[in-house]
């Protein structure tokens, strides 16, 4: 058994390959629009372009930052090079990366829980590749027929998987499922009602922001006062 | 080339071709980790089995997601064509994202969401949508993310064996921030996360009392599926 392994070989190499793969991986983002532009010379008019491209950021841009530092106390290091690569994060990654460490009963946020999310995660890369290729190649026609009754059905499969998933962390450690859920559902009722609409760029950053690190700050001052202990 | 047919372009061969490059990219960097991962699992005395077993876990659990992803395509396969869907999805994006980005590349043109109105230019629009609302994910994780350890630490105080401690409680609360729409919108979402909480919460228990190997690895998968199953009756 090596101790240092994690620390001294494990992440290093884990950096150097997840900004090799991350370097790449923003050239080939860019590889079917330059493509399309200059291969095939369909060149966008300037003004809808512009209209189009600042409406995207406008939504999107704040959460290339707020997104990897929410999640990165889940993720570690590993987990979030890879979903910053294959995304769908919160509907597949994460509850991947919770089901392996829960199966194999070991503790997220430690060196061997990065490991075991990390092979979780890597998994549901594999998987979800598999079945969107399947996807494809029977196509549209097919997919788009699937009788009503079982899209509306499949409509429940995500809220009921993010109940499981917060059940299993729950169950475990009861209290900071209550001030999770809690302050999840206070936030998103204070945005509702406009409470936040002081907040610079984006007034639902408060919403995510506010039930991971309200959560996590509240479990320190807990931990502190004795009130939830970390079994060995 | 101005003859070209939008789908002449979004489905071309050469729009295939590096959609297979990307995701072969993605399975790529996944393969590396998975290797490092399992040889640092090793090192670290992780016995092979749970090792075995995350990988097993993490591939069910991935099943259910996945067909949801999938479903999620047909718009976009409609939309801008295979390989647009299909890179997108394996790749950075969300469904979510990458609709919007047809959204705003029609609306800027005046037109509709619909396969008939998407000539090459409102294309080729929401392509540059997609390339650039997401490349930041990339950018700033490839910047930064070694660094975000940093921050972790802070967080726990400097305290190594407060990082559990907050990293569980990260989770609750990014949860608690996933299900607030579910639990206040009080329709069938709601019974579909309370059922899916309490079929969890169920097989947990049974679990921890038969030590059923089968119901370890499937756990979330049945639970998943009952807590859908129920809202769908109720």
């Amino acid at each position: 058994m090596n101790k240092n392994y994690y620390d001294n070989v494990y992440i290093p190499q884990i950096v150097r390959a997840g900004k090799m793969t991350g370097w790449i991986g923003m050239i080939l983002i860019f590889a079917p629009v330059l493509v399309v532009t200059f291969f095939y010379g369909v060149i966008p008019d300037k003004e809808p372009l512009m209209i189009a491209i600042v409406a995207q950021l406008s939504i999107n841009a704040i959460w290339w930052v707020v997104e990897p530092i929410s999640f990165f106390p889940i993720l570690g290091i590993p987990g979030t090079y890879i979903t910053c690569l294959s995304g769908n994060t919160a509907n597949l990654r994460i509850p991947c990366a919770a089901a392996a460490l829960k199966a194999t009963d070991i503790k997220v946020g430690t060196q061997e829980g990065s490991i075991i999310s990390t092979i979780g995660i890597c998994a549901s890369v594999f998987v979800n590749i598999i079945l969107l290729s399947i996807g494809v190649s029977v196509g549209s026609s097919l997919l788009a027929n699937l009788p009503k009754e079982v899209t509306n059905v499949l409509n429940f499969l995500l809220p009921s998987l993010f109940g499981a998933v917060f059940a299993q962390f729950a169950i475990d450690d009861p209290k900071n499922a209550i001030v999770g859920i809690t302050i999840g559902v206070g936030s998103l009722a204070a945005y509702n009602n406009g409470l936040f609409n002081w907040f610079p760029i984006d007034p639902f950053i408060p919403t995510i922001f506010l039930p991971i690190f309200g959560t996590l700050v509240i479990a320190r001052i807990m931990y502190a006062k004795g009130w939830i202990k970390i079994e060995e | 080339m101005d003859n070209l047919t939008t789908e002449q372009i979004s489905e071309s061969p050469l729009l295939w071709a590096i959609t297979l490059l990307a995701v072969t990219w993605v399975m790529f960097q996944s393969i590396v980790f998975l290797r490092k991962s399992f040889k640092a699992g090793r090192e670290m005395g992780i016995p092979e089995e749970k090792l075995r077993l995350a990988f097993k876990t993490g591939s069910l659990s991935a099943i259910g997601p996945s067909i949801v992803i999938v479903t999620g395509m047909i718009s976009l396969l409609i939309t801008v064509g295979g390989p647009t869907a299909l890179m997108r999805l394996a790749y950075i994006g969300n469904v979510i994202y990458e609709l919007l980005s047809v959204g705003f590349a029609t609306e800027a043109y005046g037109v509709k969401a619909i396969k008939s109105d998407i000539t090459p230019k409102v294309f080729a629009t929401a392509l540059w949508c997609m390339a650039l609302g997401s490349f930041g994910w990339i950018l700033f994780s490839t910047l930064f993310t070694h660094k975000l350890e940093v921050l972790r630490n802070k967080m726990a105080g400097g305290k190594k064996a407060l990082i559990p401690v907050i990293s569980s409680a990260a989770m609750l609360g990014a949860y608690g921030y996933f299900n607030a729409g579910y639990v206040s919108s009080l329709n069938h979402n709601t019974v579909a996360i309370f059922s899916g909480f309490i079929s969890m919460f169920i097989i947990i228990k049974i679990y921890r009392k038969t030590r059923k190997k089968w119901l370890n690895e499937w756990g979330l998968s049945i639970a998943m599926f009952m807590g859908m199953m129920i809202a769908a009756l109720v």
